[in-house]
């Protein structure tokens, strides 16, 4: 089954309003939800994402309050499926503090996390020590095997990066992309992601006939600013 | 060059520290820099071009001055170790031409680097020139306004200087672009990075290349004095002029004190204190000391030399702090400005606000020196770049009255 999933950074632009926005995507059944937890430095992330990661951190006094909306997230809205996403730095912190615990008890257990190798012992400490899954983020660079490296620690599903490019540039379904996306079917049945440039119902639907998820972020910030966030997402009901 | 012990761990992991922490994406290029640079750090012709580079280009060995003056009052043999003298004015062309080298070998064509005080900018734009390629170097917009001189000759050397806004504009953000741009364009371009930080190669690469620096102190003292030297004192920004200086004489006796910017107070955004004040974390491809807030956040840090503004310090660094084999020390913006002023009352030396920190705290530390103690101060660089920033400390209405002029003619 294809599905799109929907990326925010919590706390973006305030709580309120990203209750909201989640609310509405659960309302029109976007249901799959990969959320970013604000960090202060969002290295693979381009201008918008850093805005709202800035912006994120800013609505959240402490740590604290942010994993207390974690939590009333993951009650509110049980059937959702979500991945969060953050930066090797933060999970790192959060294995040493007295948070640990709290992240293991979160129901939604896969996590993104661009600059944690999987085949990394302080990656496997930080994932056994929070309980975390990891999925792995490739690119159309990354050889056979390495992907065969990253399959080897079975996760749930690949995110593939549609280009060489940080969050919100153009989508292309390009012959390159076609041809990694055949050569990972080739050694597996695992669940492709592609993401990165997604920003219409028509990439949506090119992702879509050689992805299993269509990974859309930065347009959803992008719509907020000229108030087109309803409208577009309306779009994507039953996606 | 002689191989270094320490750097032996093609691993890329130095005790805990250290690691690969990028994005797949930029993986495969790590990966193949680290092989060409395994493959060819002893290779006979390679080490060859280096040292020829090093010789005909640079202008190395740099002089080992003896500081008459400072050493008559503070009462022991102290020298300093110039590499201002080098093309370019610091320590920063060394790893530069070893890198540049490697982008050679490795058919790159385009040169990516990030620049604090703009010292390595300037010396990634005159190697970049020099070896035909075309370069872009990111800059904090912060850096790049204080250290305009520098960007002027990076772009008459052909580079394209791009201030960086986010953040807080400093080196930290200039990294960060740098790195996506890498992520943009990997298979072309070369991220020719100016510190023994970010992931490996990267510190033990340039640590390689800066060991240089050590090498010839070490021959120097030998030759000199018939032993090596009992401290060496050298700035901590990255850490790539420290490890050059220290890493020969990690099996030996001598004290290696590293210094840090203790900016203008303790608390969070005033310093870069990560020996003392930061702990270890996970960002920009390698584990390190960090300055964090209570989150885990990345601080943000203040310090009157830009080349010092970072908030992590070198995993090699990082692992000798911890087993105790290095000793941090820091100087404050004032101690800074007094030490470049004493050194040129007192030697004729402009030395950069960078290389004052290790000054500073060495002047700080005079009072526990014996006569016969030979104690080595590593000037990473030149006071010239600085002219604006020390006039602004030491002349302000000279350097107000000065503008003026300039904008009136």
């Amino acid at each position: 089954m294809k599905e799109i999933i929907a990326h925010t950074v919590l706390g973006y632009p305030n709580q309120e309003e990203c209750l909201k926005q989640l609310e509405f995507w659960n309302d029109i059944g976007l249901r799959h939800w990969e959320l970013q937890v604000p960090f202060s430095h969002p290295t693979a992330d381009g201008p918008l994402i850093t805005e709202a990661n800035k912006e994120g951190l800013e609505n959240f006094k402490s740590l604290e309050s942010l994993l207390n909306f974690i939590e009333n997230i993951e009650a509110r809205f049980p059937e959702v499926r979500i991945e969060y996403m953050s930066y090797a730095q933060k999970l790192f912190f959060l294995a040493g503090s007295d948070h640990a615990g709290r992240i293991k008890a979160l129901k939604n257990k896969h996590w993104i996390v661009p600059d944690l190798p999987l085949d990394d012992e302080l990656t496997q400490g930080i994932g056994d020590k929070l309980g975390l899954r990891f999925i792995p983020v490739i690119g159309l660079n990354t050889s056979k095997e390495r992907i065969k490296i990253l399959l080897g620690h079975q996760p749930d599903w690949l995110y593939l990066m549609s280009g060489f490019q940080t969050t919100g540039k153009q989508f292309q379904l390009s012959e390159r992309l076609i041809d990694k996306v055949e050569e990972i079917r080739g050694m597996d049945s695992v669940k492709i992601g592609l993401g990165f440039g997604i920003r219409s119902l028509e990439d949506v639907n090119k992702a879509f006939e050689i992805a299993d998820f269509a990974i859309l972020g930065s347009i959803f910030m992008e719509k907020r600013k000229r108030g087109e966030f309803e409208s577009f997402t309306q779009n994507l009901a039953g996606y | 060059m002689e191989s270094i012990e320490y750097l032996k761990e093609e691993s890329g992991f130095f005790g805990k520290y250290g690691g690969k922490y990028i994005p797949e994406t930029i993986r495969p290029t790590m990966d193949e820099l680290a092989a060409t640079f395994d493959a060819l750090k002893h290779d006979a012709v390679f080490e060859r071009r280096l040292k020829e580079a090093y010789a005909e280009f640079s202008g190395r060995p740099t002089p080992f001055t003896p500081l008459k003056n400072l050493s008559k009052n503070l009462g022991a043999k102290i020298y300093m170790k110039n590499e201002g003298m080098n093309l370019t004015g610091a320590h920063k062309i060394n790893h530069c031409i070893g890198q540049i080298l490697l982008a050679q070998e490795m058919g790159k064509t385009r040169i990516i680097a990030e620049t604090g005080a703009g010292q390595h900018g300037y010396a990634t734009a005159t190697v970049a020139a020099r070896f035909g390629m075309k370069c872009t170097i990111y800059m904090g917009k912060k850096d790049y306004e204080r250290q305009r001189p520098n960007v002027f000759w990076m772009e008459l050397l052909g580079a394209e200087v791009i201030p960086v806004e986010s953040g807080d504009e400093s080196l930290n953000d200039a990294v960060i672009a740098a790195f996506k741009d890498l992520i943009s364009d990997p298979e072309q371009a070369f991220y020719l990075l100016g510190s023994a930080v970010g992931p490996d190669p990267y510190p033990r690469m340039n640590a390689h290349f800066q060991s240089v620096v050590g090498k010839e102190i070490l021959e120097t003292c030998e030759s000199k004095f018939g032993r090596e030297p009992d401290r060496i004192y050298a700035c901590v920004g990255g850490g790539s002029n420290a490890l050059g200086a220290f890493l020969p004489f990690l099996k030996r006796t001598t004290r290696l004190m590293a210094i840090e910017a203790g900016g203008k107070g303790e608390e969070a955004g005033e310093h870069a204190r990560r020996f003392t004040h930061g702990k270890p974390g996970v960002f920009e491809g390698y584990h390190g000391y960090f300055l964090q807030d209570e989150d885990g956040n990345i601080s943000s840090t203040h310090s009157i030399s830009a080349g010092l503004d970072y908030c992590g310090v070198s995993p090699l660094l990082s692992d000798l702090y911890d087993s105790g084999r290095i000793e941090s020390g820091f100087a404050t913006d004032e101690e800074t400005l007094e030490a470049v002023k004493r050194l040129a009352k007192e030697e004729g030396l402009i030395i950069a606000l960078e290389s004052a920190h290790a000054l500073a705290a060495l002047l700080k530390d005079s009072d526990g020196f014996q006569e016969d103690e030979i104690i080595v101060l590593n000037g990473s660089g030149r006071g010239e770049k600085d002219l604006f920033i020390s006039m602004k400390a030491f002349q302000p209405e000279a350097l107000e009255s000065y503008a003026k002029t300039l904008i009136k003619t």
